[in-house]
């Protein structure tokens, strides 16, 4: 049996990333409040943006005193690889209309465009795809907003021993096992990861751009012809 | 933390999100199409590491390590979020409560 479409299909599809999305909010939420942050605020931060790494940077340096701009430009940074996500979703949801298009793109995350791509990818094209894409996102973003506000509400009496910051990269190792599917994405992880290794060094994870690019080429150019590709 | 840095990030954020997503079919789409389907498999696994990476600092990082990479074996063999975050959790966890 295939993999249950449209909006309820995508919330059902994100119900576990959303839940693990709440410890990663909640850590955004604590250093909104140890920055001052109100509750509404920290809410208020997480509606704009809803960019969990991006929020972390902001908070961390406006904390250290920098200057606006560079906090803008360091937000810009790190969320360029939106705009990748961006255009590998487009094809699936270029049917509806540019409003829809646009709400679309305010609920675009790593974890939305992981859950979305694994779905797209699967064998049996997906009925509505951009239901499917909506009701992921969705959920998502409720459970951001409500791991915010509970961080930023319990502020310092969640204890710094819960370590509720390293949620985050534990989210980012299953999706990432999840986007692997055949010998080509081995490729392609393992060159990506391989370049970020080398040029972790640059600042404001820029690193992932290099990455991403020689990620893409390794796969396409070991993968073969699409017939040839192994199961991973 | 000013009101400017929140909107001023929200709007570049959402320009970012929304440049490919609300633009009309680019000429080059085609051509893209078997690169972009290797996208997820390049850019999730090095957002992991660089997460990871950034995430392993201050006393306790040979425990974030080890849990990590603990997590990783776990991911890779059960394909389970759930799975994956709480032996993370719980590792983490325990070797800190081990004081290892």
């Amino acid at each position: 049996m295939s993999a249950p479409d449209g909006f309820v299909g995508g919330m059902r599809a994100s119900a576990a990333v959303s839940l693990s999305a709440l410890p990663f909010a909640m850590a955004v939420g604590v250093l909104a409040a140890d920055g001052g942050a109100t509750v509404a605020g920290a809410l208020a931060m997480s509606v704009v943006m809803f960019a969990g790494a991006a929020q972390l940077a902001v908070l961390g340096l406006a904390k250290s005193g920098a200057p606006e701009l560079l906090i803008v430009g360091v937000v810009g940074c790190i969320n360029l690889r939106f705009s990748m996500y961006g255009a590998a979703v487009a094809p699936f949801v270029r049917h509806i209309s540019r409003a829809r298009r646009l709400g679309l793109a305010y609920l675009l995350t790593d974890q939305a465009f992981a859950v979305a791509s694994a779905r797209f990818a699967d064998p049996s094209p997906a009925q509505r795809p951009a239901s499917f894409f909506a009701g992921a996102a969705l959920s998502l973003w409720v459970a951001w907003q409500i791991g915010t506000v509970t961080g930023a509400a319990l502020g310092a009496q969640l204890p710094a021993s819960l370590s509720l910051d390293f949620a985050a990269p534990l989210v980012f190792i299953a999706l990432a096992r999840l986007s692997i599917r055949t010998r080509a994405d081995v490729y392609s992880a393992v060159s990506a990861c391989a370049t970020l290794g080398v040029l972790h060094w640059l600042p404001y994870g820029l690193a992932l751009l290099p990455a991403t690019a020689v990620g893409v080429l390794t796969g396409r150019a070991l993968a073969g012809p699409p017939s040839t590709e192994g199961a991973a | 933390m000013s009101g400017f840095v929140i909107i001023a990030s929200g709007l570049l954020t959402l320009a970012l999100r929304a440049g490919f997503l609300v633009g009309g079919r680019p000429r080059w789409e085609d051509q893209a199409a078997p690169y972009l389907r290797q996208m997820p498999a390049s850019v999730l696994p090095a957002l992991a590491l660089s997460v990871m990476l950034g995430a392993t600092t201050g006393p306790d990082v040979w425990a974030r390590w080890a849990a990590g990479l603990l997590s990783v074996g776990v991911a890779w063999r059960s394909r389970s979020l759930l799975a994956t975050m709480v032996v993370g959790m719980l590792s983490l966890w325990c070797i800190h409560r081990l004081g290892l």
